[in-house]
Order: structure tokens, then C-alpha cells, then sequence
């Protein structure tokens, strides 16, 4: 009996040694580590705070009380002071965050979609289609990113909506090409084949076989991306082809509060704080789901 | 035999990055030429007579077919001839010389920076000491996502404003063209960008070690009694292949953080030129800098791809 026990002890231990038995059963986010927790619990308050923008107690983002511009931080009424116009920043900085998120995500998710479907399709098709369509996507990572969207971004004119179209071009190709690698890894297995033989349809392989097993790592990768699409994004703004003023976006009030760069370092400091949580929190949960799915506690 | 190879490798990747660099030219061509509007209107202004615009049109070569005007756009880009840029009232070529020669000295400032980050930090998170390894897996996490231009004004605030040790903004003192000056100059840019790419190569610097710990090479090489330093660099040697593809790749980043960056340091390169030819609508030479741009990122993936070849004989017998 105690033997058992002991036997029991052991393989409990070796179980213990092998997390991905282990960590199975637990829900996602109690597997991720506990930095990604804190950035998804950081970005789920921002989401909420920008969300409720509109009925909070607010000053008006886009009217400033032209006697009080440039106020230092932690002024009476405007806790992190004003912009040159007299605008309070924590508005501004509210409201901006609402117009980055939206056009750090939007483009994302739209990219990802389209990146899943031609990844998988390449990389289930193989041979002339898998050819014709990762050269195509070579060429496009030949562009450094930034310039790609610049580009882009000149080309379609400046505007929210614009804004996430362009970059939406600009992420297809590198989801496509973490989409495809996924599936090549697969493509060959015997359960694809059975599903081949068995008279299953192409698109029926892909949607019942091949996107489950693909689905999980493309997601974490395209919730890294994020952050640096919000990067991206911010930078455009800053170079003055983001969303047109005076609609407030992290990129643009970065722009308009290098005015403070020698008067208030601090407050001018204020917006790149803001890009930089953001473009950092959104790798950290994408990390997070990484561990989470490959049940590793270490490093990815 | 292995002469034969090594030749066709080479002449693969040549044909390779050929292609590439038509392609990548067609689409910046295309995706200039598609901005709505007329650029006759652009360069004579609204005041102009349709006769004159007529005529600049025809000048710039316009009424031709577009594969016509793209054809003969690359064929002069190929000799080094841009056009002409009418913003600046100069040909392309003598505007983008001296930017050029800028961000080449701060791309390889920034690279060098990069290696000693990405070995420094490579070896730290590969320690014995647990701590050691911890902090810089916090600080890879940070400097991997940190975009470069939040970096760069951080750094600009911190050590040219607030704590005014460096220079605010240029490539060099007037007047003052010492090593020393332009270092202190290109310093905080080239930090700003060397992070991202630095942890990037610590990355694969650590695995490449990681996994050569799991083999009975290091024990061995100590058991011979090789020194400490000699170990460390056939550890090393083994590491630098995907260490020198990542820093191609990283090139990239560099590059494209250089047009937030040399604005933000007012130092007069190519990122800088581009922000300047987009806000004056110069289409010439926004063409013409974002070729080059892209240019020197095909051919530094062609580099990257050569020294691997010499450094790594597995990849050119192409058993890798």
C-alpha cells in the first residue's frame, strides 16, 4: 500500500515535470505568467476607462481654455496639466488612447483574418499556389515596415479609416507567413492525410483540421503584433499622416507637445509614456498566450 | 565540386534579389503614382494655367502609358538619376547624397551598438546566476517592444534636456567634425535604435547557447582543458550565423525607425528627408528615398546571406 502510494507520489512528480499534462485542464489565463496577467489586467482598465470616455468627468478633448496653455503636471482642475492649446491632457490623453486602440486593432484583426486565409491556403495547397503566393509575400517583407506603411499611408490620404486599411496591407504578410509555417509543420501528418482519403473537401480539411491546430499560435502572434501596430501607427501620426487634428490620437499629441520639449520636459513627456505601455502590454499577453498554449512555464 | 556550389549560391541569391528589388520598385513607383491628384497641380500651385500644367506634364513625362513612365523611371533610378526635385530646386541625386552618407553612419553606429547589446545581454541570460538571467529577460521584454521614437525622446529628455549632457540635435558641432563630436552626437539616436535589434540578436544568441549547453560540446572542450575564453568562443562561433541573419533582418527595423528617429534628433539622413518630401508633397523624391531605403535593406539580406554562407559551409553545400 505504502508502496503504491510512494509509486503514486513518483509519477505525480514526473507529472509535475511535465507541464503540459499538468497544465491542460487549467484555463487559459491561470497558465499565463504573471506579467501578461497584469497586462491584460492594465488593458482591460484602459479599454473600460476609454470606452466610458464619453461619460466620465471630462473636459472637452477638443476645446482648450486658451488662458491656461501648457499648465505644469498636477495643476488644480488638470491633474496632468494642458496642451498649448489649453486643453486638459488627461482628455486628450483618454481620447487619443481611444483613437489608437481603435487603429492599433482594427488592422490587426482585419489583417489576421485575411493573413489566416492565405497562409493556410498556401501552406495546405503546397507546390505552384504555395510558390506564387509566399514570393508574393516575400517581396512585401522586403519593405522595412514603417516605410511600407508610409508609403501606404501617403497613397490612400490621411484619415482614421484610411489609416487602418494601410495598415492593415502591411500586417497581411507577416501573419501570412507565421499562418503558413504552422501549416507546413502539419500539412504532411497522418490525420490530414486520413482526412485527404476520406473524401474530405479542401475547405473542409482547412476549416476542421488544419485551422484548431493553426488558429492558437496565429492569434498570440497577432496579439504581439498589435503593439507594434500601435507603435506604427503613433509614429505616422507623429509625421503628421495619422488622423487629421483636432481629433486626438497618442501619435499626433505627441507632435503637438514637442512645443513643451524644453519649457516642460515632464509634460511633454506625457504621450510617449502612454505608446510606450501600450506598445509593450500587448507583446506581453501575446507571450502569455504563447506560454499558455505550448504549457511552458520558462521562456518561450 | 564544392567551388561549383559555392558559385551557384551565390548567383541564386544574386537572381533572387533581383527580382525583389523590381518588384519592390514597382510597388513604391505604383503607390506614389496612385496619390489622388495631379502632380503638375502639386509642383506649379493653384494659381497655374492649364497650358503650363499641360506642359510640365509633358515634361515630367506623364501622357505616357504608366508601365511607360515606370519602365523609365527605374531604367534612370538604375543610373542613378532621380529626376528632379522641386521642392528642393535641385536633381534627387545631389539631395540624397549627403542624407544617404548620415544614416549609413548612424545605421552602423546603431548595428555596432546593437552586437555589444546583443552579446552582453545574450551571455547575461545564459548565466549561472538566476538573477542575472531574470532582469535580463525583463529588460530583452522591454527593449524588444519599446517603439524607437518613444526611446529616442526618452533619451533626449533625459540627457540632452533635462540633463544636458549631450548634444540635442545634428550630426555634428558646425565647425567641430572630430570623431569624438560626431559620436556624442549620433550616441543617443543610435541607442534609440540599436535596442530592439540588440535584444533581438540576445534572443538568438541565447537559444544558439541554450542549446549548445544541452550537448556534451562545452564539458568536453573543458574537459581538453581549454580556457574559460577559449570555450566561450567556440560557443560563440557556433552562435553567429542566426546572430548575423537576425542583425540583417533587424537592419530593417533600424531603417524604418530612422525615419521617426533622425526627425526627432534633426539629423538630416534619409528618414528625415522622406518625413520633410511627404509634408511638401514632393513625389519625386519620395519615390527616389524610398527606393534607396529599400535597396539598402535587399542588399543588406543579401550580405547577411553571403557572410552566412562563408561562415557557416553547411548552409552554401545546402545541407541546411
Amino acid at each position: 500500500m505504502t508502496s503504491l502510494a510512494s509509486a503514486n507520489q513518483g509519477a505525480a512528480v514526473a507529472i509535475d515535470r511535465a507541464p503540459k499534462v499538468r497544465f491542460r485542464s487549467r484555463p487559459v489565463l491561470s497558465r499565463m505568467p504573471l506579467r501578461s496577467q497584469i497586462a491584460l489586467g492594465v488593458l482591460l482598465v484602459l479599454v473600460i476607462v476609454v470606452v466610458l470616455a464619453p461619460v466620465l468627468p471630462l473636459d472637452n478633448p477638443l476645446i482648450g481654455d486658451l488662458g491656461s496653455r501648457l499648465l505644469p503636471i498636477g495643476s488644480v482642475d488638470h491633474l496632468l496639466g494642458t496642451d498649448s492649446q489649453g486643453r486638459d491632457m488627461v482628455s486628450r490623453l483618454v481620447y487619443a488612447t481611444r483613437t489608437s486602440l481603435i487603429a492599433g486593432l482594427a488592422p490587426i484583426i482585419i489583417a489576421t483574418i485575411i493573413g489566416l486565409i492565405i497562409g493556410t491556403v498556401a501552406g495546405l495547397s503546397g507546390g505552384l499556389v504555395n510558390t506564387i503566393l509566399m514570393r508574393a509575400i516575400d517581396v512585401l517583407f522586403a519593405f522595412p515596415g514603417v516605410l511600407l506603411s508610409l508609403l501606404l499611408a501617403i497613397t490612400l490620404g490621411v484619415g482614421l479609416g484610411t489609416l487602418i486599411l494601410a495598415l492593415t496591407l502591411v500586417w497581411i504578410a507577416p501573419v501570412a507567413r507565421i499562418a503558413e509555417t504552422e501549416v507546413a509543420r502539419i500539412r504532411d501528418l497522418d490525420y490530414i492525410t486520413a482526412a485527404r482519403s476520406s473524401g474530405s473537401s479542401f475547405p473542409g480539411i482547412l476549416a476542421r483540421q488544419v485551422t484548431p491546430v493553426t488558429l492558437p499560435a496565429v492569434l498570440a502572434y497577432s496579439t504581439s503584433l498589435v503593439g507594434a501596430n500601435v507603435a506604427i501607427a503613433g509614429g505616422l501620426g507623429f509625421i503628421g499622416l495619422g488622423v487629421p487634428s483636432p481629433q486626438p490620437e497618442l501619435g499626433s499629441v505627441l507632435q503637438e507637445m514637442q512645443t513643451a520639449l524644453y519649457s516642460d520636459p515632464l509634460l511633454s513627456l506625457e504621450p510617449v509614456i502612454v505608446i510606450l505601455a501600450l506598445s509593450m502590454m500587448f507583446p506581453l499577453i501575446g507571450d502569455g498566450i504563447r506560454q499558455a498554449i505550448n504549457g511552458r512555464g520558462g521562456d518561450s | 565540386m564544392r567551388h561549383n556550389r559555392l558559385v551557384r549560391f551565390i548567383s541564386s541569391r544574386l537572381l533572387l534579389t533581383a527580382i525583389t528589388a523590381f518588384f519592390v520598385s514597382m510597388i513604391v513607383f505604383f503607390a506614389v503614382r496612385a496619390v489622388p491628384g495631379d502632380p503638375a497641380l502639386n509642383v506649379l500651385g493653384l494659381q497655374s494655367t492649364a497650358a503650363d500644367r499641360e506642359a510640365l506634364r509633358k515634361v515630367m513625362g506623364l501622357d505616357q502609358p504608366l508601365i511607360v513612365q515606370f519602365l523609365s523611371w527605374l531604367g534612370h533610378a538604375i543610373t542613378g538619376d532621380f529626376g528632379y526635385s522641386y521642392s528642393q530646386g535641385r536633381p534627387v541625386a545631389s539631395v540624397i547624397g549627403p542624407a544617404l552618407g548620415n544614416t549609413l553612419l548612424l545605421g552602423l553606429t546603431a548595428s555596432i551598438l546593437a552586437v555589444i547589446i546583443g552579446l552582453a545581454m545574450g551571455n547575461a541570460a545564459t548565466s549561472r546566476w538566476r538573477g542575472l538571467r531574470r532582469t535580463t529577460d525583463w529588460i530583452e521584454a522591454v527593449f524588444l517592444s519599446a517603439p524607437q521614437y518613444t526611446v529616442a525622446l526618452i533619451l533626449l529628455i533625459c540627457f540632452a534636456v533635462l540633463l544636458p549632457l549631450f548634444p540635442a540635435g545634428g550630426v555634428s558641432t558646425r565647425g567641430n567634425g572630430s570623431v569624438a563630436d560626431i559620436g556624442s552626437h549620433l550616441l543617443l539616436p543610435a541607442i534609440a535604435l540599436a535596442l530592439a535589434p540588440g535584444a533581438q540578436m540576445a534572443r538568438s544568441l541565447k537559444t544558439s547557447i541554450s542549446t549548445l549547453q544541452a550537448t556534451e560540446l562545452l564539458p568536453s572542450l573543458r574537459a581538453r582543458g581549454l580556457s574559460p575564453i577559449r570555450i566561450s568562443v567556440h560557443a560563440h562561433h557556433n552562435a553567429l550565423p542566426p546572430m548575423v541573419t537576425v542583425l540583417g533582418i533587424q537592419v530593417g527595423t533600424m531603417l524604418g525607425g530612422e525615419l521617426f528617429v533622425e526627425n526627432i534628433f534633426s539629423i538630416p539622413g534619409l528618414g528625415a528627408l522622406v518625413v520633410q518630401s511627404v509634408a511638401l508633397r514632393d513625389y519625386t523624391l519620395i519615390q527616389a528615398v524610398s527606393l534607396l531605403i529599400a535597396v539598402i535593406f535587399i542588399v543588406v539580406l543579401l550580405l547577411a546571406d553571403l557572410l552566412n554562407a562563408l561562415l557557416d559551409p553547411r548552409i552554401r553545400v545546402g545541407q541546411l
